[in-house]
C-alpha cells in the first residue's frame, strides 16, 4: 500500500508465511524523514548482515552479479516460494521453465548450509563429503560460523557425479571446493526431493 | 600556458570540424584533401569522441531522473507512522533470533523496532501505460497480482531459462518498483531494455502475443525519453545514492 507517495510492502504473500515477517518501506530520502521514519536509521552493515541472514533462514534466493544466468527458477526454489505462475501464459524462459517442472527434471534445488569459517564467495562452486555439488547463492556469518544458501544436485554419491562433473566443467577449471557443510532445515519442504 | 592550451584546443577542435567535413562529403573528397586514407579510419576517429559524449548525457539523465529515491527495510511493522492493513505483529528478526541455531522457527517476543537503509539494494521503476502487460511477458509471476496491489516475488529469466533476477516488484502510484541487488540493477535494465528492443508485438519463442503490447514509433535514445521503449513500457532506475543518504541524517541536503 501507499500513503504520501511512501510505499511499503510485506515481504512475500499469504501463500508464501515463512517470508513475511519482514516490509518494504521505498520512499523519497526526503519524504522518509519528514514522516520520522528514518530518524533512527541503524548502522548499515548490521541492517545489509541481518536482512541476508533472514533471507537465508527464509530460503529465498537473491541473484547477484556472480550467478547471473547459471540457474533456471525451480533450482532456486521459487516454484515453492510463489514465485512462479504456472497458468499465466507466456513469459520470457516459460518454455524452459514449464518443461522443467512438468517433465520432473529438477536435478538440482536451493539448499540451506552451515558452513565452517573461511572465505567463501558468492557463486563458489562446492561439494560437499556425501557428493552432492553446486554453488554458493547467499552468503551471511551466523555466530562464529557462516549460513549460506546453496544450489546443490538432489542426488548423493555415485549418481550425482555426472551433474557434479557437469557443474564442475561449467565453472571451468575445476575450482569447486570440497566443504565441511553441515545441512540446515528451510521452511519450507523441498517437494521433489 | 593559457594560449598554448588554446592553441591546442583551437587544433583540436579544427581537427574535429576537418573530419567531420570530412565524412559529410565524399570519401574521394577526402582522399584528394589528403586528409584521410580510408572511411573507416574516419569512423573509428569519431567513434570515442561522440560516444563519450552521448554516455555522458545518457548517464546524467538516469542520475537526475531517480537520484533521490532510497530503498528501506522495516523489520518492523511498529514504526511511528502506521500503515493501515500492516499487520502489527510483523516485525524484526531480533538478534536473539539471529542467535538460535535454527532460525526458521517464526520470531517470538517483543523486538525494539527496527528500521534502516538498505544500501545494497537498488530501485528500477517501470512506468507507462503498458508496463503491467509488458511484465507479464516478461517475469515469472503473474502480474496481475500486482495490479490487484499486492507485492510479488517473480524471476526474469533468459530465454534459455536461465534467471538474470529475482525480483521484489511493488506496486506504486508512479508505476511498478522492482527491487533487486543494486550490482545487478544496471545488467538486467540492459538486458530489458534488449528485450524491448526486439519487441515488435510479439513474444519471440512463444506462440501468443503478448497481451496489450502496442509497436510505438521508434524513438532516439536520449534525454528524459532514454528508456522509453517501443512497447510503451518505461524503465528508470536509481541506486540508493551515499549522499541522499547523509542527508536523511544531517536533513540538510534537499
Amino acid at each position: 500500500m501507499e500513503r504520501n507517495g511512501i510505499g511499503v510492502a510485506q515481504l512475500g504473500s499469504d501463500r508464501q508465511p515463512s517470508l513475511t515477517n519482514r516490509h518494504w518501506v521505498i520512499g523519497n530520502t526526503q519524504d522518509l524523514a519528514r514522516q520520522g521514519i528514518v530518524s533512527q536509521p541503524m548502522e548499515e552493515p548490521r541492517v545489509e548482515h541481518a536482512w541476508r541472514l533472514a533471507d537465508i533462514r527464509a530460503g529465498l534466493p537473491q541473484i547477484y552479479a556472480a550467478t547471473r544466468e547459471m540457474f533456471v527458477a525451480q533450482m532456486l526454489n521459487l516454484d515453492l516460494i510463489d514465485g512462479i505462475s504456472f497458468t499465466k501464459g507466456c513469459f520470457t524462459g516459460q518454455e524452459i521453465i514449464a518443461r522443467t517442472q512438468h517433465l520432473g527434471r529438477i536435478k538440482r534445488r536451493l539448499h540451506r548450509l552451515r558452513l565452517p569459517a573461511g572465505t567463501w564467495a558468492v557463486g563458489q562452486a562446492v561439494h560437499l563429503a556425501d557428493g552432492r555439488s553446486g554453488r554458493l547463492t547467499e552468503l551471511a556469518a551466523a555466530g562464529p560460523e557462516l549460513e549460506a544458501l546453496a544450489v546443490l544436485t538432489l542426488e548423493t554419491g555415485s549418481a550425482a557425479g555426472a551433474t557434479g562433473a557437469q557443474e564442475r566443467a561449467d565453472a571451468g577449471a575445476a575450482t569447486s571446493t570440497l566443504v565441511d557443510a553441515t545441512e540446515l532445515p528451510l521452511p519450507y519442504a523441498l517437494g521433489s526431493a | 600556458m593559457v594560449v598554448r592550451r588554446l592553441i591546442v584546443g583551437g587544433m583540436r577542435l579544427f581537427g574535429h570540424v576537418r573530419q567531420i567535413f570530412a565524412t559529410i562529403h565524399a570519401v574521394k573528397f577526402a582522399r584528394k584533401q589528403g586528409l584521410i586514407t580510408t572511411r573507416t579510419e574516419v569512423n573509428l576517429r569519431h567513434v570515442p569522441f561522440y560516444s563519450a559524449l552521448l554516455r555522458l548525457a545518457l548517464r546524467a539523465a538516469a542520475f537526475a531522473a531517480f537520484n533521490s529515491a532510497s530503498c528501506r527495510l522495516s523489520t518492523s511493522a511498529s514504526c511511528r507512522v502506521s500503515w493501515p492493513g500492516v499487520d502489527t505483529r510483523a516485525r524484526v528478526p531480533s538478534d536473539d533470533d539471529m542467535n538460535q541455531s535454527n532460525g526458521t522457527a517464526a520470531p517470538r517476543g517483543n523486538a525494539t523496532p527496527a528500521l534502516g537503509s538498505l544500501s545494497q539494494f537498488g530501485l528500477v521503476r517501470f512506468a507507462g501505460p503498458d508496463t503491467l502487460s509488458f511484465l507479464q511477458g516478461q517475469l515469472s509471476n503473474d502480474t496481475d497480482r500486482l495490479a490487484a496491489g499486492a507485492p510479488l516475488l517473480a524471476a526474469y529469466s533468459t530465454p534459455q531459462g536461465r534467471v538474470v533476477a529475482v525480483l521484489h516488484l511493488l506496486p506504486h502510484s508512479s508505476g511498478v518498483m522492482a527491487i533487486l541487488p543494486r550490482e545487478i540493477v544496471l545488467p538486467t535494465v540492459r538486458a530489458a531494455a534488449k528485450v524491448r528492443a526486439a519487441c515488435q508485438g510479439t513474444n519471440r519463442g512463444c506462440q501468443r502475443p503478448i497481451r496489450g503490447v502496442r509497436p510505438k514509433r521508434y524513438r532516439r535514445f536520449s534525454g528524459r525519453r532514454a528508456a522509453r521503449s517501443r512497447c510503451g513500457a518505461r524503465l528508470l532506475w536509481s541506486e540508493t545514492a551515499s549522499e541522499s543518504r547523509s542527508s536523511v541524517r544531517t536533513g540538510s541536503r534537499r
